[in-house]
Protein backbone atom coordinates (compact mmCIF):
# COMPACT_ATOMS: atom_id res chain seq x y z
CA UNK A 1 0.00 0.00 0.00
CA UNK A 2 1.29 3.80 -0.59
CA UNK A 3 1.93 6.17 1.55
CA UNK A 4 -1.62 7.32 2.64
CA UNK A 5 -0.54 10.60 4.23
CA UNK A 6 2.71 12.29 4.43
CA UNK A 7 3.98 14.37 6.72
CA UNK A 8 7.21 16.72 6.61
CA UNK A 9 9.68 18.20 9.30
CA UNK A 10 11.43 21.06 8.11
CA UNK A 11 13.55 24.10 8.71
CA UNK A 12 16.03 23.40 11.47
CA UNK A 13 14.68 21.60 14.40
CA UNK A 14 17.36 21.52 17.33
CA UNK A 15 18.77 19.04 19.32
CA UNK A 16 16.23 16.17 19.62
CA UNK A 17 13.47 17.89 18.97
CA UNK A 18 12.49 16.11 15.42
CA UNK A 19 13.06 12.97 17.19
CA UNK A 20 10.78 13.50 20.14
CA UNK A 21 8.33 14.32 17.52
CA UNK A 22 8.56 11.40 15.96
CA UNK A 23 8.56 9.25 18.48
CA UNK A 24 5.14 10.39 19.82
CA UNK A 25 3.90 10.71 16.22
CA UNK A 26 5.05 7.12 15.13
CA UNK A 27 3.49 5.98 18.87
CA UNK A 28 0.09 7.72 17.89
CA UNK A 29 0.12 5.99 14.44
CA UNK A 30 0.78 2.51 15.87
CA UNK A 31 -2.50 2.84 17.38
CA UNK A 32 -4.24 2.96 14.08
CA UNK A 33 -2.51 -0.02 12.82
CA UNK A 34 -0.93 2.42 10.69
CA UNK A 35 3.24 2.09 10.55
CA UNK A 36 5.18 5.58 10.67
CA UNK A 37 7.68 5.11 6.96
CA UNK A 38 5.20 2.80 5.40
CA UNK A 39 1.36 3.45 5.81
CA UNK A 40 2.13 7.58 6.36
CA UNK A 41 5.43 8.87 4.69
CA UNK A 42 7.78 10.87 7.26
CA UNK A 43 10.25 13.40 5.87
CA UNK A 44 12.17 14.57 8.06
CA UNK A 45 14.77 17.53 7.48
CA UNK A 46 12.77 17.63 4.38
CA UNK A 47 13.76 20.63 2.31
CA UNK A 48 11.99 20.56 -0.59
CA UNK A 49 8.89 18.80 0.25
CA UNK A 50 7.01 17.57 -2.49
CA UNK A 51 3.71 15.30 -0.90
CA UNK A 52 1.83 13.88 -3.71
CA UNK A 53 -1.03 16.28 -4.79
CA UNK A 54 -3.94 13.52 -4.24
CA UNK A 55 -2.53 13.08 -0.54
CA UNK A 56 -3.51 15.33 2.88
CA UNK A 57 -0.11 16.29 3.71
CA UNK A 58 1.11 18.51 6.56
CA UNK A 59 4.23 20.28 7.67
CA UNK A 60 5.87 21.74 10.66
CA UNK A 61 8.35 24.37 10.24
CA UNK A 62 10.94 24.83 13.31
CA UNK A 63 12.29 28.17 13.06
CA UNK A 64 15.82 28.89 13.43
CA UNK A 65 18.30 31.45 12.57
CA UNK A 66 19.49 30.27 9.40
CA UNK A 67 17.07 27.78 8.76
CA UNK A 68 16.19 26.50 4.93
CA UNK A 69 13.14 27.69 3.60
CA UNK A 70 13.46 25.26 0.55
CA UNK A 71 9.73 24.93 -1.12
CA UNK A 72 7.70 26.72 1.76
CA UNK A 73 6.38 29.29 -0.16
CA UNK A 74 5.27 26.82 -2.75
CA UNK A 75 3.63 24.19 -0.39
CA UNK A 76 1.48 27.33 1.03
CA UNK A 77 0.54 28.61 -2.23
CA UNK A 78 -0.93 25.03 -2.73
CA UNK A 79 -2.76 24.78 -0.05
CA UNK A 80 -0.13 21.72 2.84
CA UNK A 81 -1.08 23.28 5.73
CA UNK A 82 2.10 24.40 7.89
CA UNK A 83 2.76 24.94 11.66
CA UNK A 84 5.49 26.89 12.83
CA UNK A 85 7.54 25.99 15.98
CA UNK A 86 9.72 28.59 17.78
CA UNK A 87 12.04 28.25 20.37
CA UNK A 88 11.60 30.08 23.44
CA UNK A 89 13.48 33.50 24.07
CA UNK A 90 12.58 36.84 23.11
CA UNK A 91 14.17 37.00 19.85
CA UNK A 92 12.22 33.95 18.43
CA UNK A 93 9.58 35.57 16.60
CA UNK A 94 12.48 37.09 14.52
CA UNK A 95 13.19 33.44 13.39
CA UNK A 96 9.71 33.29 11.91
CA UNK A 97 9.99 33.48 7.92
CA UNK A 98 8.09 36.11 6.14
CA UNK A 99 5.49 33.78 4.79
CA UNK A 100 4.53 32.52 8.24
CA UNK A 101 4.52 35.83 10.13
CA UNK A 102 0.39 35.62 9.83
CA UNK A 103 0.68 32.32 11.21
CA UNK A 104 -0.07 31.25 14.94
CA UNK A 105 2.95 29.38 16.17
CA UNK A 106 3.75 26.67 19.03
CA UNK A 107 6.69 27.53 21.37
CA UNK A 108 8.66 24.09 21.91
CA UNK A 109 9.73 24.19 25.41
CA UNK A 110 5.84 25.69 26.09
CA UNK A 111 3.84 22.83 24.33
CA UNK A 112 5.86 20.20 24.33
CA UNK A 113 6.50 17.42 21.73
CA UNK A 114 3.04 16.10 22.28
CA UNK A 115 1.23 19.08 21.08
CA UNK A 116 3.81 19.55 18.72
CA UNK A 117 3.26 15.93 17.05
CA UNK A 118 -0.85 16.31 17.64
CA UNK A 119 -1.05 19.64 15.62
CA UNK A 120 0.96 18.42 13.02
CA UNK A 121 -1.36 15.10 13.13
CA UNK A 122 -5.09 17.10 13.38
CA UNK A 123 -3.64 18.80 10.20
CA UNK A 124 -3.16 16.06 8.58
CA UNK A 125 -6.54 14.86 9.58
CA UNK A 126 -4.79 11.89 11.71
CA UNK A 127 -6.41 12.84 15.20
CA UNK A 128 -8.67 9.77 16.62
CA UNK A 129 -11.38 12.35 17.05
CA UNK A 130 -11.57 13.31 13.25
CA UNK A 131 -11.88 9.68 11.70
CA UNK A 132 -15.51 9.35 11.60
CA UNK A 133 -17.09 6.59 10.11
CA UNK A 134 -20.81 5.93 9.86
CA UNK A 135 -21.32 2.51 10.19
CA UNK A 136 -24.77 1.87 8.37
CA UNK A 137 -26.39 -1.72 8.36
CA UNK A 138 -29.72 -3.46 8.81
CA UNK A 139 -30.53 -5.19 12.21
CA UNK A 140 -31.86 -8.33 11.14
CA UNK A 141 -28.88 -9.46 8.20
CA UNK A 142 -25.91 -7.83 10.06
CA UNK A 143 -25.95 -7.53 13.61
CA UNK A 144 -22.77 -9.75 14.15
CA UNK A 145 -20.56 -8.06 11.77
CA UNK A 146 -21.44 -5.00 12.17
CA UNK A 147 -20.45 -5.20 16.33
CA UNK A 148 -17.24 -6.36 14.98
CA UNK A 149 -16.11 -3.98 13.15
CA UNK A 150 -17.55 -1.67 15.78
CA UNK A 151 -14.92 -2.92 17.74
CA UNK A 152 -11.99 -3.96 15.67
CA UNK A 153 -12.35 -0.39 13.74
CA UNK A 154 -12.90 1.76 17.21
CA UNK A 155 -9.66 -0.32 18.66
CA UNK A 156 -7.78 1.39 15.14
CA UNK A 157 -8.84 4.95 16.48
CA UNK A 158 -11.93 5.33 14.47
CA UNK A 159 -14.85 7.30 15.85
CA UNK A 160 -17.74 4.69 14.62
CA UNK A 161 -21.70 6.26 14.80
CA UNK A 162 -23.81 2.88 14.21
CA UNK A 163 -26.59 3.72 11.77
CA UNK A 164 -28.95 0.55 12.46
CA UNK A 165 -31.71 0.36 10.07
CA UNK A 166 -34.42 -2.71 11.55
CA UNK A 167 -37.29 0.12 12.06
CA UNK A 168 -39.59 1.14 9.09
CA UNK A 169 -38.12 4.14 7.62
CA UNK A 170 -39.38 7.81 9.07
CA UNK A 171 -40.66 9.93 6.81
CA UNK A 172 -38.11 12.64 6.53
CA UNK A 173 -34.21 11.22 6.98
CA UNK A 174 -33.75 12.33 10.74
CA UNK A 175 -31.56 15.62 10.79
CA UNK A 176 -29.57 14.45 14.06
CA UNK A 177 -28.81 11.03 11.62
CA UNK A 178 -28.10 13.28 8.79
CA UNK A 179 -25.79 15.66 10.69
CA UNK A 180 -23.82 12.77 12.25
CA UNK A 181 -23.41 11.38 8.47
CA UNK A 182 -22.40 14.84 7.35
CA UNK A 183 -19.54 14.83 9.83
CA UNK A 184 -18.23 11.87 8.89
CA UNK A 185 -15.75 11.18 5.74
CA UNK A 186 -16.76 7.87 5.31
CA UNK A 187 -20.26 5.68 4.50
CA UNK A 188 -19.62 2.18 5.59
CA UNK A 189 -22.38 0.57 4.39
CA UNK A 190 -22.79 -3.51 5.14
CA UNK A 191 -24.55 -3.99 1.70
CA UNK A 192 -26.70 -7.48 2.66
CA UNK A 193 -29.67 -8.74 0.42
CA UNK A 194 -32.23 -6.35 1.72
CA UNK A 195 -30.02 -3.40 3.08
CA UNK A 196 -29.74 -0.95 0.41
CA UNK A 197 -33.21 -0.48 -1.09
CA UNK A 198 -34.84 -0.91 2.38
CA UNK A 199 -32.33 2.08 3.77
CA UNK A 200 -31.94 4.53 0.84
CA UNK A 201 -33.99 6.05 -1.33
CA UNK A 202 -32.24 7.79 -4.46
CA UNK A 203 -32.76 11.27 -2.81
CA UNK A 204 -31.27 10.41 0.58
CA UNK A 205 -28.55 8.64 -0.85
CA UNK A 206 -27.58 11.49 -4.04
CA UNK A 207 -27.89 13.53 -0.83
CA UNK A 208 -25.05 11.97 0.83
CA UNK A 209 -22.92 11.82 -2.18
CA UNK A 210 -23.90 15.39 -2.72
CA UNK A 211 -21.84 15.63 0.26
CA UNK A 212 -18.79 14.53 -1.03
CA UNK A 213 -18.99 11.42 1.62
CA UNK A 214 -17.07 8.21 0.22
CA UNK A 215 -18.72 5.18 0.21
CA UNK A 216 -17.03 1.90 1.32
CA UNK A 217 -19.90 -1.54 -0.07
CA UNK A 218 -19.18 -4.33 1.92
CA UNK A 219 -20.85 -6.77 -0.35
CA UNK A 220 -22.72 -9.61 0.90
CA UNK A 221 -21.50 -12.61 -0.72
CA UNK A 222 -23.32 -13.61 -3.80
CA UNK A 223 -25.23 -10.38 -3.91
CA UNK A 224 -25.49 -7.70 -7.24
CA UNK A 225 -24.56 -4.60 -5.97
CA UNK A 226 -27.25 -1.75 -7.02
CA UNK A 227 -26.19 0.45 -9.62
CA UNK A 228 -26.68 3.35 -7.55
CA UNK A 229 -23.34 2.60 -5.39
CA UNK A 230 -21.57 2.62 -8.71
CA UNK A 231 -19.42 5.22 -7.22
CA UNK A 232 -18.90 3.33 -4.37
CA UNK A 233 -15.54 1.52 -3.15
CA UNK A 234 -16.46 -1.99 -2.67
CA UNK A 235 -15.25 -4.96 -0.88
CA UNK A 236 -16.90 -8.15 -2.05
CA UNK A 237 -17.76 -11.32 0.26
CA UNK A 238 -16.53 -14.65 -0.22
CA UNK A 239 -18.43 -17.07 1.02
CA UNK A 240 -15.93 -18.11 3.38
CA UNK A 241 -15.64 -15.27 5.07
CA UNK A 242 -19.02 -14.95 6.61
CA UNK A 243 -20.13 -17.36 8.67
CA UNK A 244 -23.73 -18.30 7.65
CA UNK A 245 -25.29 -19.44 11.59
CA UNK A 246 -23.48 -16.14 13.59
CA UNK A 247 -23.05 -14.06 11.04
CA UNK A 248 -19.36 -12.87 11.35
CA UNK A 249 -16.46 -12.32 9.49
CA UNK A 250 -13.23 -13.75 9.39
CA UNK A 251 -10.62 -12.18 10.85
CA UNK A 252 -9.01 -12.21 7.62
CA UNK A 253 -12.53 -10.23 5.75
CA UNK A 254 -12.29 -7.82 8.92
CA UNK A 255 -8.90 -7.06 7.92
CA UNK A 256 -9.47 -6.21 4.43
CA UNK A 257 -12.19 -4.16 5.12
CA UNK A 258 -10.30 -1.66 7.80
CA UNK A 259 -7.53 -1.65 5.42
CA UNK A 260 -9.88 -0.41 2.85
CA UNK A 261 -11.64 2.03 5.20
CA UNK A 262 -8.03 3.35 5.36
CA UNK A 263 -7.63 3.87 2.14
CA UNK A 264 -11.20 5.34 1.22
CA UNK A 265 -11.43 7.51 4.27
CA UNK A 266 -7.84 9.04 3.03
CA UNK A 267 -8.94 9.74 -0.22
CA UNK A 268 -11.71 11.34 1.48
CA UNK A 269 -10.11 13.54 3.45
CA UNK A 270 -7.81 14.82 0.67
CA UNK A 271 -10.29 15.63 -1.82
CA UNK A 272 -12.99 16.80 0.38
CA UNK A 273 -10.47 19.48 2.62
CA UNK A 274 -8.05 20.11 -0.63
CA UNK A 275 -11.15 21.49 -2.62
CA UNK A 276 -13.45 23.19 0.21
CA UNK A 277 -9.55 25.00 0.75
CA UNK A 278 -9.64 25.89 -2.87
CA UNK A 279 -13.16 27.78 -2.71
CA UNK A 280 -11.91 29.66 -0.26
CA UNK A 281 -9.07 30.83 -1.99
CA UNK A 282 -11.09 31.75 -5.22
CA UNK A 283 -13.25 33.70 -3.57
CA UNK A 284 -10.79 35.69 -1.77
CA UNK A 285 -8.76 36.43 -4.60
CA UNK A 286 -11.78 37.15 -6.52
CA UNK A 287 -12.57 40.13 -4.30
CA UNK A 288 -8.60 41.20 -4.42
CA UNK A 289 -7.84 39.52 -1.21
CA UNK A 290 -4.69 37.14 -0.64
CA UNK A 291 -4.50 34.05 1.30
CA UNK A 292 -1.15 33.52 3.32
CA UNK A 293 -1.73 29.69 4.05
CA UNK A 294 -3.07 27.30 5.68
CA UNK A 295 -1.26 26.55 9.38
CA UNK A 296 -2.74 24.98 12.47
CA UNK A 297 -5.74 23.50 13.43
CA UNK A 298 -6.10 24.01 9.15
CA UNK A 299 -6.49 28.06 9.50
CA UNK A 300 -6.73 29.97 6.37
CA UNK A 301 -5.23 32.71 6.98
CA UNK A 302 -6.66 35.50 5.05
CA UNK A 303 -5.51 39.25 3.91
CA UNK A 304 -8.37 41.54 2.78
CA UNK A 305 -8.09 43.94 0.18
CA UNK A 306 -8.17 46.60 2.85
CA UNK A 307 -5.17 44.45 4.82
CA UNK A 308 -7.44 43.35 7.72
CA UNK A 309 -6.24 40.06 8.67
CA UNK A 310 -9.08 37.31 8.84
CA UNK A 311 -7.95 33.21 10.56
CA UNK A 312 -10.87 31.62 8.60
CA UNK A 313 -11.59 27.69 9.90
CA UNK A 314 -13.25 25.32 7.42
CA UNK A 315 -15.36 22.76 8.86
CA UNK A 316 -16.29 19.90 6.79
CA UNK A 317 -18.81 18.47 8.79
CA UNK A 318 -22.41 21.15 10.58
CA UNK A 319 -20.57 23.75 12.59
CA UNK A 320 -21.34 23.65 16.30
CA UNK A 321 -20.85 26.60 19.16
CA UNK A 322 -16.93 24.14 19.88
CA UNK A 323 -16.26 25.37 15.87
CA UNK A 324 -17.11 28.65 16.98
CA UNK A 325 -15.33 28.66 20.30
CA UNK A 326 -11.57 27.32 18.27
CA UNK A 327 -12.09 29.79 15.91
CA UNK A 328 -12.66 32.48 17.90
CA UNK A 329 -9.47 31.04 19.98
CA UNK A 330 -7.16 31.06 16.42
CA UNK A 331 -8.08 34.42 15.75
CA UNK A 332 -7.59 37.54 17.62
CA UNK A 333 -10.34 39.98 18.69
CA UNK A 334 -13.68 39.58 15.97
CA UNK A 335 -11.39 38.49 12.83
CA UNK A 336 -11.65 34.74 12.97
CA UNK A 337 -14.60 32.68 10.72
CA UNK A 338 -15.80 29.35 10.59
CA UNK A 339 -16.15 28.32 6.96
CA UNK A 340 -18.80 25.61 6.20
CA UNK A 341 -20.83 23.69 3.32
CA UNK A 342 -24.38 24.88 3.95
CA UNK A 343 -25.55 22.34 1.25
CA UNK A 344 -27.57 20.02 2.58
CA UNK A 345 -27.73 21.38 6.90
CA UNK A 346 -31.37 21.06 7.37
CA UNK A 347 -33.19 23.95 7.40
CA UNK A 348 -34.46 23.82 11.17
CA UNK A 349 -30.67 23.68 12.30
CA UNK A 350 -29.79 26.28 9.34
CA UNK A 351 -32.01 28.74 11.63
CA UNK A 352 -30.52 27.74 14.71
CA UNK A 353 -26.89 28.19 13.36
CA UNK A 354 -27.82 31.51 11.77
CA UNK A 355 -29.45 32.75 15.35
CA UNK A 356 -25.83 31.42 16.83
CA UNK A 357 -24.15 33.27 14.69
CA UNK A 358 -26.42 36.22 15.20
CA UNK A 359 -24.96 35.77 19.66
CA UNK A 360 -21.11 35.23 19.20
CA UNK A 361 -19.21 38.61 18.25
CA UNK A 362 -15.46 37.09 18.36
CA UNK A 363 -16.18 34.37 15.56
CA UNK A 364 -18.59 34.29 12.63
CA UNK A 365 -20.48 31.67 10.80
CA UNK A 366 -20.00 31.54 7.22
CA UNK A 367 -21.46 29.50 4.65
CA UNK A 368 -18.98 28.32 1.69
CA UNK A 369 -20.50 29.35 -1.19
CA UNK A 370 -21.36 33.20 0.60
CA UNK A 371 -17.51 33.58 1.39
CA UNK A 372 -16.61 36.70 -1.12
CA UNK A 373 -19.98 38.19 -0.30
CA UNK A 374 -18.89 37.84 3.53
CA UNK A 375 -15.38 38.97 3.39
CA UNK A 376 -16.04 41.50 0.74
CA UNK A 377 -17.96 43.63 3.42
CA UNK A 378 -16.55 42.04 6.63
CA UNK A 379 -15.77 45.54 8.12
CA UNK A 380 -19.47 46.52 7.55
CA UNK A 381 -21.13 43.37 9.25
CA UNK B 1 -29.50 29.18 -22.25
CA UNK B 2 -25.68 27.97 -23.45
CA UNK B 3 -25.33 24.35 -22.43
CA UNK B 4 -22.27 21.99 -21.42
CA UNK B 5 -22.12 18.47 -22.75
CA UNK B 6 -21.13 15.87 -19.88
CA UNK B 7 -20.06 12.29 -20.74
CA UNK B 8 -19.53 10.70 -17.19
CA UNK B 9 -19.81 7.38 -16.32
CA UNK B 10 -18.30 4.48 -14.44
CA UNK B 11 -16.36 1.99 -16.08
CA UNK B 12 -17.62 -1.80 -15.47
CA UNK B 13 -15.33 -4.69 -14.66
CA UNK B 14 -15.35 -5.92 -18.28
CA UNK B 15 -14.22 -2.66 -19.77
CA UNK B 16 -10.81 -2.26 -20.90
CA UNK B 17 -10.37 1.09 -18.64
CA UNK B 18 -11.41 0.07 -15.69
CA UNK B 19 -8.32 -0.33 -14.39
CA UNK B 20 -7.51 3.21 -14.65
CA UNK B 21 -10.85 4.29 -13.18
CA UNK B 22 -11.47 5.46 -9.65
CA UNK B 23 -14.71 6.06 -9.11
CA UNK B 24 -15.06 8.05 -5.89
CA UNK B 25 -13.24 10.84 -7.56
CA UNK B 26 -15.02 10.45 -10.91
CA UNK B 27 -18.08 11.45 -8.09
CA UNK B 28 -15.91 14.06 -7.04
CA UNK B 29 -15.51 15.76 -10.32
CA UNK B 30 -18.89 15.52 -11.51
CA UNK B 31 -20.01 17.34 -8.22
CA UNK B 32 -17.33 20.12 -8.47
CA UNK B 33 -18.06 20.26 -12.17
CA UNK B 34 -22.16 20.76 -11.21
CA UNK B 35 -21.76 23.37 -8.28
CA UNK B 36 -19.44 25.34 -10.59
CA UNK B 37 -21.60 25.63 -14.03
CA UNK B 38 -25.24 25.06 -12.89
CA UNK B 39 -26.18 28.69 -12.60
CA UNK B 40 -24.44 29.97 -15.80
CA UNK B 41 -24.98 26.72 -18.03
CA UNK B 42 -27.74 23.96 -18.64
CA UNK B 43 -26.30 20.62 -18.32
CA UNK B 44 -26.90 17.99 -21.12
CA UNK B 45 -25.69 14.17 -20.22
CA UNK B 46 -27.28 10.39 -20.68
CA UNK B 47 -27.42 10.39 -16.76
CA UNK B 48 -26.19 7.33 -14.79
CA UNK B 49 -27.68 5.64 -11.96
CA UNK B 50 -25.14 6.34 -9.05
CA UNK B 51 -24.42 10.11 -10.31
CA UNK B 52 -27.93 11.44 -11.47
CA UNK B 53 -29.43 12.10 -7.62
CA UNK B 54 -26.72 13.59 -6.15
CA UNK B 55 -26.73 16.11 -9.69
CA UNK B 56 -30.43 16.47 -8.69
CA UNK B 57 -29.30 16.79 -4.87
CA UNK B 58 -26.93 19.83 -5.34
CA UNK B 59 -29.60 21.68 -7.61
CA UNK B 60 -32.38 21.29 -4.90
CA UNK B 61 -29.32 22.84 -2.14
CA UNK B 62 -28.53 25.52 -4.61
CA UNK B 63 -32.20 26.75 -5.27
CA UNK B 64 -31.68 25.64 -9.03
CA UNK B 65 -34.94 24.26 -10.62
CA UNK B 66 -33.63 20.26 -11.84
CA UNK B 67 -35.57 20.38 -14.81
CA UNK B 68 -34.77 23.29 -15.99
CA UNK B 69 -30.91 23.56 -14.86
CA UNK B 70 -30.46 19.40 -16.66
CA UNK B 71 -31.10 17.69 -19.51
CA UNK B 72 -31.33 13.94 -19.86
CA UNK B 73 -30.97 12.31 -22.95
CA UNK B 74 -32.51 8.26 -22.59
CA UNK B 75 -32.25 5.92 -25.81
CA UNK B 76 -35.89 3.84 -25.96
CA UNK B 77 -33.61 0.81 -26.43
CA UNK B 78 -33.42 0.48 -22.63
CA UNK B 79 -37.47 0.83 -21.98
CA UNK B 80 -37.76 -0.81 -19.03
CA UNK B 81 -34.87 0.01 -17.18
CA UNK B 82 -34.72 4.16 -17.01
CA UNK B 83 -34.28 4.58 -13.45
CA UNK B 84 -37.67 5.71 -11.63
CA UNK B 85 -37.02 9.21 -10.86
CA UNK B 86 -37.00 10.21 -14.58
CA UNK B 87 -40.81 10.16 -13.89
CA UNK B 88 -40.98 12.51 -11.75
CA UNK B 89 -38.92 15.15 -13.67
CA UNK B 90 -40.15 16.47 -17.09
CA UNK B 91 -36.00 17.39 -18.27
CA UNK B 92 -36.09 13.73 -20.18
CA UNK B 93 -35.51 13.45 -23.97
CA UNK B 94 -36.63 9.91 -25.22
CA UNK B 95 -35.12 8.94 -28.41
CA UNK B 96 -35.99 6.45 -30.49
CA UNK B 97 -34.06 2.85 -30.33
CA UNK B 98 -32.91 1.83 -34.17
CA UNK B 99 -33.31 -1.84 -34.98
CA UNK B 100 -33.61 -2.91 -32.10
CA UNK B 101 -30.05 -2.76 -31.91
CA UNK B 102 -27.90 -1.39 -29.01
CA UNK B 103 -25.16 0.08 -30.33
CA UNK B 104 -27.31 1.60 -33.21
CA UNK B 105 -29.76 3.07 -30.60
CA UNK B 106 -26.84 4.52 -28.86
CA UNK B 107 -25.37 6.06 -32.11
CA UNK B 108 -28.81 7.77 -32.77
CA UNK B 109 -29.39 9.33 -29.17
CA UNK B 110 -25.52 10.74 -29.13
CA UNK B 111 -25.97 12.29 -32.23
CA UNK B 112 -29.85 13.56 -31.14
CA UNK B 113 -27.86 14.94 -28.35
CA UNK B 114 -24.78 16.24 -29.32
CA UNK B 115 -26.59 18.46 -32.48
CA UNK B 116 -27.65 20.56 -29.91
CA UNK B 117 -26.60 23.93 -30.73
CA UNK B 118 -26.83 25.18 -27.52
CA UNK B 119 -23.85 23.04 -27.02
CA UNK B 120 -20.54 25.32 -25.96
CA UNK B 121 -18.38 23.00 -24.27
CA UNK B 122 -17.62 19.26 -23.36
CA UNK B 123 -16.11 18.00 -20.52
CA UNK B 124 -15.26 14.33 -20.21
CA UNK B 125 -14.83 12.06 -16.76
CA UNK B 126 -13.86 9.19 -15.94
CA UNK B 127 -15.89 6.73 -19.18
CA UNK B 128 -15.81 3.91 -21.33
CA UNK B 129 -15.78 2.57 -24.88
CA UNK B 130 -18.63 5.17 -25.91
CA UNK B 131 -16.37 8.13 -24.70
CA UNK B 132 -14.35 8.14 -27.65
CA UNK B 133 -17.04 8.10 -30.40
CA UNK B 134 -18.48 11.01 -28.24
CA UNK B 135 -15.54 12.65 -28.42
CA UNK B 136 -15.51 12.31 -32.11
CA UNK B 137 -18.78 13.38 -32.83
CA UNK B 138 -18.51 16.50 -30.52
CA UNK B 139 -15.54 18.23 -32.37
CA UNK B 140 -17.01 17.56 -35.82
CA UNK B 141 -20.48 19.11 -34.99
CA UNK B 142 -18.81 21.66 -32.33
CA UNK B 143 -15.20 22.44 -34.01
CA UNK B 144 -15.44 25.52 -32.18
CA UNK B 145 -16.55 24.41 -28.55
CA UNK B 146 -14.45 24.02 -25.14
CA UNK B 147 -13.19 20.48 -24.70
CA UNK B 148 -12.21 19.01 -21.51
CA UNK B 149 -10.91 16.13 -20.25
CA UNK B 150 -10.29 15.82 -16.55
CA UNK B 151 -7.08 12.87 -16.38
CA UNK B 152 -7.27 12.31 -12.39
CA UNK B 153 -10.32 10.15 -12.19
CA UNK B 154 -8.87 7.79 -14.84
CA UNK B 155 -11.35 6.44 -17.50
CA UNK B 156 -11.62 7.14 -21.09
CA UNK B 157 -11.23 10.64 -20.14
CA UNK B 158 -7.86 10.23 -19.20
CA UNK B 159 -6.73 8.12 -22.70
CA UNK B 160 -8.46 11.22 -24.93
CA UNK B 161 -5.93 13.33 -23.48
CA UNK B 162 -2.64 10.78 -24.42
CA UNK B 163 -4.74 10.54 -27.61
CA UNK B 164 -5.05 13.45 -28.58
CA UNK B 165 -2.02 15.87 -28.56
CA UNK B 166 -4.28 18.76 -29.98
CA UNK B 167 -6.46 18.45 -27.13
CA UNK B 168 -5.25 20.79 -23.84
CA UNK B 169 -4.81 18.70 -21.03
CA UNK B 170 -6.86 20.44 -18.18
CA UNK B 171 -4.24 19.34 -15.47
CA UNK B 172 -2.62 16.06 -14.86
CA UNK B 173 -2.91 12.76 -14.13
CA UNK B 174 -2.45 13.77 -10.01
CA UNK B 175 -4.57 17.08 -9.89
CA UNK B 176 -7.57 16.07 -8.03
CA UNK B 177 -8.74 19.91 -7.62
CA UNK B 178 -11.60 19.58 -9.50
CA UNK B 179 -12.93 22.98 -7.70
CA UNK B 180 -10.04 25.18 -9.26
CA UNK B 181 -9.91 23.46 -12.49
CA UNK B 182 -13.50 24.24 -13.13
CA UNK B 183 -13.79 27.28 -11.59
CA UNK B 184 -10.97 28.38 -13.95
CA UNK B 185 -11.91 27.44 -17.38
CA UNK B 186 -16.01 28.18 -16.54
CA UNK B 187 -15.41 31.38 -14.81
CA UNK B 188 -17.13 34.64 -16.83
CA UNK B 189 -13.77 36.38 -17.57
CA UNK B 190 -13.89 40.11 -16.94
CA UNK B 191 -14.39 40.84 -20.72
CA UNK B 192 -17.81 38.45 -21.39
Amino acid sequence: MAALYELAIMGGAAGTQAENVEDIVGEALSQFGLALGVDVAWHKNAAPFHPSTRRSAAALFFCAPGAPEANLDALLARGVPVVPVVASGPSSSATVPIALKPFNFLTYDDAGPERVAAALLECAGLLPRQRRVFLSYRREEARGAALQLFDELSARGFDIFLDTHGIPPAVDFQMVLWHRLCDCDVLLMLDTATYFESRWTAAEFGRALSKGISVLRVGWPNLTASPRTDTASSVDLSAAELDAGTGTLTSGALARICSQLEVVRSQSHAVRTLNLHSGVKQDVERIGGTVAGVGPRNAIYVQLPDKQNVVALPTVGVPTSTHLHDAATEGAEGNAAVIYDSVGVHPTWQTHLDWLGSQISTARLVKAHEVGWHLADWSAT
Amino acid sequence: MTAIFLSASVPRRDSEYYETAEPFLIQAAVRELVKAVINRHQLVWGGHPAITPMVWSICQDMDVEYSEAVVLYQSKYFQGQFPDENQHFNNVIYVDGVDGEREASLRAMRQAMLSRDDLVAAVFIGGMEGVVEEYRMFRELHPQAMVLAVPAPGGAARELVSRDPSMPAASDDDDIDFAALFRRDFEPHEDE
